[in-house]
């Protein structure tokens, strides 16, 4: 059991309905695709998962048997969120470096980890470069890599491939089936038909939001 | 680098890339601060020297000094300040004492002015009469005549007449010591200048400065009550007829009166200072809050603590606060001095902060800063999720 969700109950505060109600499920390790239109609670999905949105009622588990904390996401997950999120004011690859520094990864490893997942998302060229520079694809893909590079145990991946073409989704796809080929887990959402095609082979379960 | 190390480094760009893109945000709190401090500083100045002043006035004018006259019972011995078994010997422990005998007969100036004499006793191996001149350089060498005197300069041989038999004085300014007698023109003479005819007819006259209503601290614990009440009392049980007594408990009253005040308007005025520290501080804080929300939420997306983050806005509204504060301290100082001189004040009045006054300041901006910031960590709560799309 990668995730367990009991009973989970979620509305945002302005919201007319609740997003989730009553909801149990349970996520097993590998790859799980959540999938469903914009709005259906993909995202709120995903950072409940990993701890970033606290239910109002029922809990959500990880596999340790508790709910996800600050450690978790430091050390097990790495989250790429929909708009992806890069720190301003800085260049890729410090922001590649801190996220791993956080997680505790030595920074000779680390070093060699961000090299590693720069080139294969075919950017670094652009390791150095401010974040403010970067393209959209660039930035999705280093979204990704910032996420990669503290070796996780777990991928939260939000959307990553919205907007992009299809090279960049391709190298994105190939990347996500090689971590899970690997014996490592990832909880995808997308409603990229091209993106959940190229996965939905290697995927152990599938999700609808709204469930 | 380690994590902390990295952190640290990131927030501290971060920090000065907002500085350099906003610079009216750190300059607004740090000119605010400079200023209220300032204020807060050159009123707490005035009172300070406002209160020195008048404690140095009640010293100068012998205000502070309790004066006890009775007729002498005893001559006074030569080696020593106070009989043992004289009555005020205990208070020797509880401020400056000072006892001299007035002798019946004055003496006169050249210009045939009298002027009361009197006898003050010997102390120390070296025979010199310690009547509190250490401070001047100024020691009287028994067996010479000391008149104190404003009218000619210190250190002149003068030729006094007592009983119309001449005798040499040596002339000296009169100090605090003997303020409270009130007299412009006195002799001091040594025990051994006062002869036989002089034996009845003396009148003790004792000058007592309780500490902790002068210049000087209180001690901890007061053995004796130096009331008016108490002396008299004192003297009718020993069936002594009732000494006169100077007493300056009203000026002392008045005193404390005004220290107390002096100390509600301080705490009045750093709670103010607090106040304004805290709205100004946390009026920017809260629009620095929207600016860095996005970076503070995506920093606790990797998992650092919000309490962390926290530090970090405290740490840069401390150094701004704190620098301020300093700067606005050796400017009040300045403007103080500037602002006294200007009033008329004596040009050796210090100006310096009371008691405790610096404590007062320091905690009110530090106090202020760190309230200001609550605001900050009620946002570091929100959850990460609803910040960040």
């Amino acid at each position: 059991m990668l995730f367990r969700l009991v009973d989970l109950h979620f509305r945002y505060r302005a919201a007319p309905a609740p997003i989730f109600q009553r909801l149990t499920l349970d996520l097993a390790p590998g790859l799980t695709l959540v999938r469903g239109p914009s709005g259906g609670g993909k995202s709120t999905l995903l950072k409940l998962l990993a701890g970033y949105l606290t239910p109002q009622a029922g809990i959500v588990l990880t596999r340790h048997g508790r709910p996800p904390d600050r450690e978790f996401i430091r050390r097990e997950a790495g989250f790429v969120f929909q708009q992806f999120n890069l720190l301003p004011a800085t260049t890729l690859r410090r922001n590649l470096e801190l996220a791993g520094l956080i997680a505790g990864i030595e920074p000779a490893p680390l070093a060699a980890a961000i090299a590693e997942w720069l080139g294969r998302l075919r950017i670094s060229p652009c390791a150095d470069s401010p974040v403010e520079r970067l393209s959209g694809g660039q930035v999705q893909r280093a979204a990704l890599a910032r996420a990669l590079a503290k070796a996780p145990a777990l991928l939260l991946l939000d959307e990553p491939t919205s907007g992009l073409d299809d090279e960049s989704t391709g190298i994105i796809a190939d990347v996500i089936l090689g971590w899970t080929a690997a014996g490592r887990s990832a909880v995808v959402s997308t409603h990229d038909p091209r993106f959940a095609a190229a996965l939905a082979g290697a995927a152990a379960a599938s999700i609808n939001v709204p469930a | 680098m380690s994590a902390v190390a990295s952190i640290t480094r990131y927030q501290a760009r971060e920090l000065a890339i907002r500085w350099r893109a906003q610079p009216a945000s750190p300059l607004a709190r740090w000119f605010l601060t400079f200023a209220l401090a300032a204020a807060a500083g050159v009123l707490l100045l005035g009172f300070a020297a406002a209160e020195t002043s008048r404690r140095v006035e009640l010293r100068r004018l012998g205000l502070d000094t309790i004066v006890v006259q009775a007729p002498a019972t005893s001559l006074l011995p030569e080696n020593a300040v106070l009989p043992p078994d004289h009555w005020a010997a205990p208070l020797e422990t509880q401020g400056d004492l000072l006892l001299l005998q007035q002798l019946p007969e004055p003496a006169y100036t050249p210009w045939s002015d009298p002027m009361p004499v009197f006898v003050a006793p010997l102390r120390g191996q070296h025979a010199e009469i310690d009547v509190g001149l250490a401070d001047n350089n100024f020691r009287v060498l028994t067996p010479s005549a000391t008149w104190f005197t404003r009218t000619l300069p210190p250190g002149r041989r003068v030729r006094l007449t007592r009983r119309n038999l001449p005798f040499t004085a040596v002339t000296a300014t009169p100090t605090e010591n003997f303020s409270a007698l009130g007299l412009d023109d006195f002799v001091l003479v040594a025990p051994p200048a006062a002869d036989e005819a002089d034996a009845k007819g003396r009148l003790d006259v004792i000058l007592f400065r309780p500490w902790g209503h002068g210049l000087t601290p209180a001690p901890a614990v007061r053995s004796q009550d130096m009331t008016p009440s108490a002396v008299r009392r004192l003297f009718a049980a020993e069936g002594q007829p009732p000494p006169a007594i100077r007493d300056p408990a009203p000026y002392r009253a008045a005193l404390d009166l005004f220290t107390r005040s002096q100390s509600r308007w301080r705490t009045g005025m750093a709670l103010l200072l607090c106040l304004c520290v805290l709205l100004a501080f946390a009026s920017i804080g809260m629009l620095e809050e929207r600016q860095t929300r996005y970076t503070q939420a995506l920093l606790r997306s990797f998992g650092v603590p919000g309490g962390a983050l926290w530090a970090v806005s405290l740490v840069e509204n401390l150094l701004l606060a704190n620098t301020a504060l300093l700067a606005a301290l050796l400017a009040s100082r300045l403007a103080a001095r500037i602002v006294l001189e200007l009033a008329g004040a004596s040009p050796g009045l210090p100006v310096a902060f009371g008691d405790h006054a610096l404590l007062w300041l320091a905690c009110a901006v530090n106090f202020g800063v760190v309230l200001s910031l609550m605001p900050l960590a009620r946002a570091l709560r929100r959850p990460v999720g609803v910040v960040l799309p």
